[in-house]
């Protein structure tokens, strides 16, 4: 069950992820990352955090890319304003620093005996306590042992939101 | 199909930070590098949950929550910042933006 999804959902968020970030139409981008992030969350639900599957979903899918949308649609950002050819060097460049990172990660995770030998011993969720995907355990962390960090996200949303409309209403 | 372990995630979630990667690295439209970045902060949220589940410890979940609620921030600011951007210079091409350049 758990290969499953990660096979599922990793496949759907690179596939769709690579398509994002080729598409020259940036309204296919949005829509291609609306499917990765779908691939993420799926991935979030097999790994047993199925709140942040559902945060994922409804704050990343929902909200952060109809802003997106939102702005590429106020901007009109038309294909045709993109035409401009992209820099083959930077093209090569690209691939060759995403290349050297996945390989470095790779050496390292795959050397590593803790990691890749599968061991559950310490898998939330067994049978003592609560499950993991409940939301109960996370609750438990956000409010309990980190409500200031909270307290502080919300203070940190609140200056976005001044911040935001302040840069757009501003007359240049 | 062979077992999947926290490596498997590792190695996943670098390639999904390596696609955004590629994009920031190529893309000219700012719109899509931010999207790219997006897509990068999904992949270090990635790892953070699978090392959570490795652990045994839900504090990398939380961190991924807040990890979420800044991305939303910055996302939030960053388009500020472009549409402020396309009033002034009528374009997001990074091409024309290029007054800090020594």
């Amino acid at each position: 069950m758990e290969g499953l999804s990660f096979w599922v959902g990793g496949t759907l968020t690179v596939t769709a992820g690579m398509l994002a970030v080729t598409r020259r139409n940036a309204v296919a981008s949005v829509m291609w990352l609306v499917a990765a992030f779908m691939g993420m969350a799926v991935l979030f639900f097999g790994m047993d955090a199925a709140f942040l599957g559902v945060i994922q979903i409804l704050v990343y899918a929902g909200a952060i890319l109809v802003l997106f949308l939102f702005v590429i649609m106020l901007l009109n950002l038309t294909p045709s304003a993109l035409v401009r050819i992209d820099r083959p060097r930077a093209k090569v460049l690209g691939l060759a620093s995403a290349g050297f990172f996945v390989t470095m990660i790779v050496v390292v995770a795959m050397g590593s005996q803790a990691w890749t030998t599968g061991e559950k011993a310490h898998r939330i969720g067994s049978s003592a306590g609560p499950r993991a995907s409940d939301v109960l355990p996370v609750a438990d962390q956000l409010f309990e042992q980190h409500l200031l960090p909270f307290e502080v996200a919300s203070i940190l949303l609140l200056v976005a939101i001044i911040g935001a409309v302040v840069l757009t209403k501003r007359k240049v | 199909m062979p077992e999947v372990t926290t490596a498997h995630y590792v190695v996943l979630s670098a390639v999904i930070f390596a696609v955004g990667l590629f994009g920031v690295v190529t893309r000219k439209n700012a719109v899509i590098i931010l999207m790219s970045l997006e897509l990068m902060l999904n992949g270090a949220n990635l790892a953070f949950v699978a090392f959570s589940r490795h652990h045994g410890n839900l504090q990398g979940q939380v961190f991924t929550f807040f990890v979420i609620a800044v991305a939303a921030a910055e996302a939030a600011v960053a388009l500020a910042i472009l549409i402020a951007l396309f009033r002034l210079k009528g374009s997001v091409t990074l091409d024309d933006v290029t007054e800090l350049r020594g």
